[in-house]
């Protein structure tokens, strides 16, 4: 299974969160705040210029920095 | 007394029902995040007296920002009968670990399943009764904002709060490390309880966001909004002035000025002309006032905030900022406290430090009135909104000019991750409630700091010699020949030393000291700054009081939000000086250009 970053996918695709490369704390944080394993996450929209990418997670859409979703790693979903 | 607080995630509608539970008027905003502080009010349930407390909203039990602080340390140190678990029930699945956390730390709970209305629209079936056996508690479906569920939900607190539950420090006990199990028993629980469709379609709100977050028109449409409010504002608000200050005025010429001979001159001058006319001056802004808010409630209630931080964040980051301190910068405009408040919400220090460092710079409600005045008394109709508008920004330059300075310093790696709600509508009832909140704030600021300040300043101007008020051998003018070296490479004549002195306290009293110390008011005390300064040294002015500190509340709220007095300090000076810098570097460069 080809291993790669939330920030990569295009606005569209959906893909499975599998993990999260960060330190403890943030990895918490961003848990609590839905990003948890094995939950589908689908682009809603990305912005130009390196701004914040939209995403749903279930019922939830939250906006994240490209960086800190390149810290999330997904797979591709089934 | 017996004691139910309120707990759950930010933005599922804690504040909405603790203002219906007990007619307080607690902060609301479709923002995750409106709350930062424990809100307390009493009320009957059932036939006792109880305390209810808001707190800030939490995503789990072992946060550790300082809003999730507040929550932590209240749950552990004082008893609770009751906690009220508030969840939003269209997000449900992301929710329910919450309440199982809770659960397991064995509180006597109840749960209310907030949004119910969006919950239906959504077509999201729940199965109260099932859960209300896995959980163990009562729970019940609410929608805090129409009310729907309310009488249930308020039945359901009186009668837990009779069980005879021993008092709990639920966190303590939570705190356990037992997540993994949690979020399989919540994967269960859901899976035979709830049923949501595969995809959830908030129609509006996709629409909506496909214009107001396009990738290229999202930022103009933004900037070209704040215009357009702001001139509505304006257009609207002056002619409101205006017929108040007449009211005002007509009061003055049939109850007042018939005590002319009456009093002795000094009693009367004091009266009438320092106190009646300098509150009486700050009152007429009242109207600007309430649109101002009713604008700002009507903004944080649709969800458009966190749209602004998604727009703005790309930029914020290259000033070592976020879109949330973008946000906080934009509620600032109210009022500089609750934003400095608002960055509790921001984990790391020194980002939060760095965004309490430019909310200062904000152009606040009380400056607003004094660069209101100013511009009517200097400028053509036509130029006013536009002078106003270049110093909002001159705010934002300041802001972001101070944090490329200092980014180095306060470098922080915070994650920028932030829930995006959907478009609410606001209710007439939040709007009214909020404005009339901020007003009733404004006016008790308005009158504790200008009756003294008015009175202050008219002593200091008309003794020992008020002849001119404010002249050479009054005490004013002593401490404007004192300040002279300071204040004239900026323009700043003398005789506003004292009023800058006095806008340090708070901005409100600028306007009501200038009043005081020249007798004059409205039209009259236009025509004579028109008078007496340039369009530049007035511009200068303005530069100068939007820049240094806003006010001894702003420079309080620093000092225990950062739990530093050296950069509490720090931030004093930095803003004096840069205010002292700019307007130099303004005047006398307007000078050179032969203005
Ligand atoms: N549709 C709907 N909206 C609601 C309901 N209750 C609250 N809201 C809205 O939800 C938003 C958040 O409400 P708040 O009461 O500020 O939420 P909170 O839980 O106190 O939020 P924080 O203080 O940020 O933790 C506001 O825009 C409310 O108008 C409801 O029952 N239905
Ligand atoms: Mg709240």
């Amino acid at each position: 299974m080809a291993a790669f970053t939330l920030s990569s996918l295009a606005v569209g695709q959906r893909a499975v969160i599998q993990d999260i490369h960060a330190d403890d704390a943030i990895c918490h944080r961003m848990r609590a705040m839905g990003l948890r394993a094995g939950r589908e996450a689908l682009i809603v929209r990305r912005s130009r210029l390196g701004g914040p990418i939209q995403v749903r997670i279930g019922s939830i859409s939250l906006i994240m920095r490209c960086t800190d979703a390149a810290m999330v790693q997904v797979a591709p979903s089934a | 007394m017996k004691r139910v607080t309120l707990v759950g995630m930010p933005n599922t509608g804690k504040s909405t029902f603790f203002n219906r539970l007990t007619g307080a008027s607690s902060r609301v905003g479709n923002w995750p995040g409106v709350t930062v502080d424990l809100l307390t009010s009493k009320t009957i349930l059932g036939a006792v007296a109880v305390e209810v407390v808001d707190l800030p909203g939490i995503y789990d039990l072992h946060g550790f920002s300082d809003d999730e602080h507040v929550v932590r340390s209240f749950l552990e140190n004082n008893p609770v009968d009751v906690v009220c678990v508030v969840l939003n029930a269209t997000q449900i699945d992301h929710q329910l670990g919450l309440a199982l956390q809770l659960r397991r730390a064995d509180v006597n709970m109840v749960v209310l399943l907030n949004m119910a209305d969006e919950a239906r629209q959504l077509g999201i079936d729940i199965d109260i009764d099932m859960l209300e056996r896995e959980l163990a508690c009562p729970i019940t479906l609410l929608s805090a904002r129409s009310g729907l569920g309310f009488d249930l939900a308020r039945q359901m607190l009186a009668r837990a709060l009779e069980q005879q539950a021993a008092q709990t420090s639920p966190l303590l006990r939570a705190a356990l490390p037992n997540d993994d199990g949690i979020a399989k028993q919540a994967e269960q629980l859901l899976a035979r309880a709830v049923n949501m469709p595969l995809v959830l379609e908030r129609r509006a709100t996709e629409r909506l966001d496909k214009v107001l977050l396009h990738p290229v028109l999202g930022l103009p449409l933004f900037f070209v909004a704040m215009f357009v409010v702001f001139q509505a504002i304006y257009t609207l608000g002056t002619p409101l002035q205006d017929g108040v200050a007449w009211l005002l005025d007509y009061v003055r010429e049939i109850a007042l000025v018939p005590f002319k001979d009456v009093l002795a001159a000094p009693v009367y001058g004091l009266l009438v002309n320092g106190i009646f006319d300098g509150v009486g001056t700050v009152a007429s802004f009242v109207p600007i006032i309430i649109l101002f808010f009713f604008v700002m409630a009507l903004v944080e209630d649709t969800g458009y905030l966190s749209r602004a931080a998604y727009l703005t964040d790309a930029l914020m980051s290259r000033f070592g900022l976020d879109g949330r301190g973008f946000v906080m910068m934009l509620m600032g405009f109210g009022c500089n406290v609750p934003a400095l408040m608002g960055t509790r919400v921001m984990r790391s220090r020194r980002l939060r430090l760095l965004t309490m460092l430019i909310i200062p710079f904000s152009l606040c409600s009380a400056r607003l009135q004094v660069f209101v005045f100013l511009t009517t008394a200097l400028f053509t109709p036509k130029q006013a909104p536009v002078v106003l508008f270049s110093l909002y920004v001159v705010s934002f330059v300041a802001a972001l000019g101070t944090a490329v300075l200092l980014r180095g310093r306060l470098h922080s790696s915070e994650p920028f991750v932030l829930e995006l709600p959907p478009y609410r509508l606001p209710t007439l009832r939040q709007v009214l409630l909020r404005g009339w909140h901020e007003v009733h704030h404004f006016l008790r600021r308005a009158t504790k700091f200008i009756i003294v300040g008015v009175v202050l300043v008219w002593l200091l101007t008309h003794y020992p010699v008020g002849d001119p008020p404010g002249g050479p051998h009054s005490f004013a003018g002593m401490l404007g020949d004192f300040l002279e070296p300071l204040l004239s490479p900026i323009g700043i004549g003398a005789q506003m030393a004292v009023v800058l002195v006095f806008g340090f306290v708070a901005k409100e009293i600028v306007i009501g000291s200038l009043v005081a110390m020249t007798g004059l008011q409205g039209a009259s005390l236009m025509h004579y700054l028109g008078q007496n300064m340039t369009w530049v040294q007035a511009f200068s002015f303005m530069l100068f009081v939007l820049l240094y500190t806003p006010c001894l509340s702003t420079v309080a709220t620093l000092r225990s939000e950062s739990r530093s007095l050296a950069f509490t300090s720090f931030s004093v000076l930095w803003a004096f000086g840069l205010a002292w810098l700019v307007s130099l570097v303004f005047y006398q460069g307007a000078r050179l250009l032969g203005y």
